[in-house]
């Protein structure tokens, strides 16, 4: 959710390597980051940060994968892929390699995965360059909501409408 | 481009359930964006798939709290087995409406297809088009097509429905309505059947437009008004029921006002059979017309213009299965006189009471038959007649190889004469006989033939001896009885008449040798060859016409038939009168049948008129065929011509084109009606699949009439349509 | 010449399951009687029977066959054709789909109704008797077909 920018974000791992000079930490064994109510984790993680303080994260794992609470809405957003890149600045999570997001139970499935937690945008799409004639790689499952749609009455035949509506 | 319009849907071998809980919507694209819970943005060889519905598209929106998708770009959408192809698609998968302009659709039960100007979709079965076209040919040869302002495709209930509908048929519209409905499917549903253009002699031209009413799954009705127009409009209603325990049908044609003879004519037939407790079977055949030449002037086909006398009969009869069984039956006639022709009208039974047995007695066999009827007419002498028949039968040797087989029985008939008893017939009579036969047959078989090893060749001698004593019947009435034809059927029957009023006084031995080839493989038999002859040591005293020559030797009666191969059969019977030295009934047919739907039969009849009936001498040539023609073209003749009338006593033809999606068929037809009279007519039908249902049509009949015609095809809906030329 | 005696035409079967149309139709009657006669045991169920005759059609016809100059109908022609097939437990065919169509043409006089309505009945009874005949020869050169 959106306080989580402001949170203090905590890493733990097996090993840790700190290279201040170069503002690099890697960390490696069952990795796990914390911030708020996002959490990712991972074999490694390498950690940047920039010169205002801003981290980003590159996360690799079998797969790495991330959860985070959505804003206002008492439902967690959860996603893998064999990389994940973080950056807090702008909360913009990327994810590559058989990418998987999960959002109430609706799924996504691509190579290659953008989440903006600001806005909640995402963004899938297959490595191959765009109409290459193949079906698509990107899937979507959408779950219906959970009433059930009326069963549908016994047809009546209904006089045809003389005027057709336009939606 | 893999959404080409020629791909066939595919064919859910299931029906797919009909969705009551929702279920998941899956999708793929090249890329797929998406919003907070609300949008899913697809683009680039999207497909999204729920279970029964598939939509292709280049760019699709779905809108998830409303369910709704909007998709454009070379859209197909497949559901319920139908494809609709357009630019655009909106549908809200939570009502499943939807609308999609310019749509191109294939009904995917029966390949029905078309394009419209746009698609209103009510629900998975209920699409309305507007300014849309319709036809079931195959795409690149559109044949016929319907064109409509509005057409409702109704799966659920398998009705389309069109409104101000142009019909046009190879270019050339020729059917316009404001409204019309047709059956989606060839199951058994309301709608138009072919319709009929036709010409008469009698009626000018003519236009049938018969209407299937499917009522019920057992009841239906056919209506096929007949606009005539020398005569006016002829309404023929036919309404058929099936029932577990009864089933009939009931027939009204009516012509409220026949411009010709100014009159209103109609025909009423009613035929009725029910299961009653008890094995009881019970039955009515009731036919009422109500002018003498209504089917002369008004019926196109044989069977029916050449009825004289129309049965109206009531049956009663028990039958457990058993050794025995009764009947009771009133029967009467409504004889159609011909001025030209006076007919005497029929004995009215009402009623008759039968009772036959049939009991094994040791090896033997006890048959009893029994009789009571009480005949009454308008003119002649009425009466009632009790006839009683014990007979017991003995097979002494009854091995495959040989059979002797005596029987005796004792037929004794009571009479008691009634009104109109001019002849002063005296009021009670009986007359009772024994009747003494003794039947004998030996059989040999011959394993090789002459001329062909697989064949079975069998000798069949028969000695047939009856003796009935004489009885002076020359008091009794007449009432059923007649002079029985001299066949293989009649000779070895005890009784030279047929009917109870007489019993023809007989010393006599029929001798007969068959002699049949067998076909060693199937047992089927492949030539039959029948010699027979009765020798009489008395002259008959009892007769009803002027017997021809007295000799103790009777007409030699021969017959031949084979069937050499699949394709060749034949068929002949002479019947030779030595004393005369004369034929006096010979007949000959051949029949060519190379494979089913080609068939040629050629035949020569001749009859002596004997009983010199006026014009009851036959001699006859006849010629029918059912032969494929050229390309789709079907043809079926028949004719039929009498020699020493030179004239064409029947003469139909029929020609049929049968194209995938319409047939078009054409009779001409021309039969002797009266001596002086002839019935010609000339009849169109087209029928185009998919849109009119098939029904009967004027062909059928005179299919029917050629001997060993196939049954080409069948239509669809083989329940037996109401032949309207019945 | 080879001609001799008919021997025991034996029917290649004990048992036999007749399966009609309609149970009281005088045809089917005639049938039973006459396989009976030539020691044949008629079971109950299919089930019960070596082999099942099975009548798949009964069509007793009366068509037209020569129509006299003054309209009326000189002739009929009366034809009864069946359409039988015999086959074992195991559906194999011991005698393929066939039919057999039988005819007897008869002048009609429209003067003697009701004359020629027995003789109607006279005749598709020496029908139906020429039919039975003609199906127990055929069974009695039924045997295992070879399945092709």
């Amino acid at each position: 959710e959106r306080a989580d920018r402001n949170q203090p974000m905590y890493l733990d791992a097996n090993t840790v390597n700190i290279d201040d000079a170069k503002q690099i930490s890697i960390f490696e064994g069952n990795v796990r980051l914390i911030q708020g109510t996002l959490m990712i984790t991972g074999d490694k993680i390498v950690v940047t940060e920039t010169a205002a303080g801003d981290k980003h994260g590159t996360v690799t794992g079998k797969p790495a994968q991330f959860r985070q609470k959505r804003e206002g809405v008492d439902e967690i957003i959860e996603g893998n892929g064999q990389r994940i890149e973080y950056d807090t600045q702008n909360e913009f999570l990327e994810l590559f390699g058989e990418a998987s997001m999960k959002r109430s139970n609706d799924e996504v499935h691509g190579d290659h995965i953008t989440y903006d937690s600001k806005t909640e945008i995402f963004h899938v799409d297959s490595s191959r360059t765009p109409n290459s004639g193949q079906r698509g790689r990107v899937r979507a499952v959408i779950q219906p909501r959970n009433e059930s749609i009326p069963a549908p009455t016994d047809p009546v035949s209904i006089r045809p409408s003389t005027s057709l509506g336009k939606p | 481009d893999e959404h080409a319009f020629v791909l066939k849907p595919t064919r859910s071998l299931l029906d797919l359930p009909k969705p009551t809980q929702a279920t998941p919507l899956f999708m793929y694209a090249d890329q797929i964006k998406g919003v907070k819970d609300s949008q899913f943005e697809a683009t680039g060889h999207v497909e999204m798939r729920r279970l029964g519905q598939r939509v292709w598209a280049d760019y699709l929106l779905y809108l998830q709290q409303s369910q709704e998708l909007h998709a454009t770009g070379s859209i197909r959408f497949d559901q319920n087995r139908n494809t609709l192809l357009g630019p655009e698609l909106h549908l809200n998968l939570k009502t499943g409406t939807g609308d999609m302009p310019h749509p191109r659709y294939n009904l995917g039960e029966t390949n029905a297809h078309g394009q419209a100007e746009s698609l209103h979709i009510a629900s998975r079965e209920n699409y309305t088009l507007s300014n849309a076209t319709y036809t079931t040919c195959s795409a690149d040869k559109e044949d016929w097509i319907l064109k409509a302002g509005t057409l409702n495709i109704n799966q659920g209930t398998q009705i389309g429905e069109a409104r101000d509908v142009t019909i046009s048929w190879l270019g050339v519209p020729f059917l316009y309505s404001p409204w019309m409905d047709f059956p989606l499917n060839s199951q058994r549903k309301s709608g138009f059947l072919g319709p009929v253009f036709g010409a008469t002699t009698k009626g000018g031209s003519e236009l049938t437009v018969p209407y299937y009413w499917n009522i019920a799954p057992n009841m239906d009705a056919t209506l096929a008004p007949r606009v005539m127009q020398k005569r006016g409009i002829l309404l023929n209603n036919e309404f058929r029921y099936l029932q577990p325990s009864y089933t009939g049908e009931v027939r009204l044609n009516v012509l409220p006002s026949d411009m010709l003879t100014k009159t209103s004519r109609t025909y009423f037939g009613l035929k009725h059979q029910q299961t009653l407790p008890a094995n009881l079977l019970g039955a009515i055949n009731y036919n009422y017309v109500s002018d003498d030449s209504y089917f002369r002037d008004l019926s196109d086909s044989i069977n029916s213009a050449s009825q004289i006398n129309l049965l109206r009969e009531g049956v009663l009869s028990y039958n457990d299965g058993g050794w025995w069984n009764a009947q009771m039956r009133v029967q009467r006639f409504q004889t159609l006189q011909d001025p030209a022709a006076l007919v005497v009208v029929p004995y009215h039974r009402t009623p008759q009471i039968s009772l036959n047995a049939l009991h094994p007695i040791a090896t033997g066999t006890f048959k009893f038959n029994s009789e009571f009827v009480d005949f009454s007419h308008p003119t002649a002498v009425n009466g009632q007649r009790v006839v009683l028949y014990p007979s017991i039968s003995y097979p002494l040797i009854s091995s495959p190889g040989v059979f002797v087989t005596p029987k005796i029985g004792f037929h004794s008939t009571t009479y008691s004469m009634g009104a109109n008893n001019a002849a002063q017939l005296p009021a009670n009579q009986t007359r009772s006989l024994p009747i003494i036969s003794l039947d004998s047959g030996l059989f040999f078989d011959q394993e090789t033939s002459l001329w062909n090893p697989n064949y079975i060749q069998t000798l069949e001698p028969r000695a047939y001896f009856v003796h009935i004593p004489y009885r002076d019947q020359s008091r009794l009435p007449v009432f059923d009885t007649a002079q029985a034809g001299f066949n293989f059927d009649q000779i070895f029957s005890e009784n030279r008449f047929i009917g109870s009023d007489r019993v023809g006084d007989a010393n006599q031995v029929t001798t007969a040798l068959t002699s049949r080839l067998l076909d060693r493989e199937s047992g089927e038999e492949r030539m039959r060859f029948i010699l027979g002859q009765r020798f009489s040591s008395i002259s008959p005293k009892v007769n009803l016409t002027i017997p021809t020559g007295t000799t103790n030797k009777s007409d030699i009666l021969l017959g031949f038939s084979a069937r050499a191969s699949r394709t060749w059969s034949m068929d002949s019977l002479l019947q030779y009168n030595p004393s005369l030295a004369r034929n006096e009934l010979f007949n000959a047919s051949a029949r060519y049948q190379p494979e089913p739907g080609k068939v040629l039969n050629f035949g020569y009849r001749f009859m002596r008129n004997t009983l010199n009936i006026p014009n009851n001498f036959i001699d006859h040539i006849n010629v029918s065929a059912q032969w494929p023609l050229y390309g789709r073209w079907g043809s079926v003749v028949r004719t039929n011509f009498s020699l020493h009338e030179n004239r064409l006593v029947e003469g139909l033809a029929g020609l049929e084109y049968n194209q995938d999606c319409w047939t078009i068929r054409m009779v001409a037809q021309r039969f002797a009606v009266s001596t002086a009279q002839a019935s010609t007519g000339f009849f169109l039908q087209l029928e185009l699949n998919g849109l009119v249902k098939v029904g009967p049509d004027p062909l059928q009949t005179l299919r029917q009439s050629i001997p060993g015609y196939t049954k080409t095809n069948q239509p669809p809906n083989s329940a037996s349509l109401p032949n309207l030329y019945d | 010449c080879g001609f001799h005696l008919r021997g025991q035409a034996k029917l290649p079967f004990e048992t036999l399951y007749l399966q009609v149309p309609n149970e009281y139709s005088p045809l089917a009657q005639e049938l039973r009687n006459s396989l009976v006669s030539n020691g044949i045991k008629l079971a109950k169920k299919s089930g019960e029977a070596q082999v099942v005759l099975q009548i798949v059609r009964e069509l007793p016809e009366k068509k037209i066959l020569t129509l006299g100059g003054s309209g009326r109908v000189l002739e009929y022609q009366l034809l009864y054709s069946v359409s039988l097939r015999l086959y074992d437990q195991q559906q194999n065919d011991w005698l393929p789909a066939q039919e057999i169509v039988i005819h007897r043409d008869f002048p009609w006089d429209d003067t003697q109704v009701l004359a020629k309505q027995q003789e109607e009945v006279l005749l598709n009874e020496n029908m139906r008797s020429d039919l039975v005949q003609q199906i127990i020869r055929r069974l009695s050169f039924a045997k295992l077909r070879a399945q092709e």
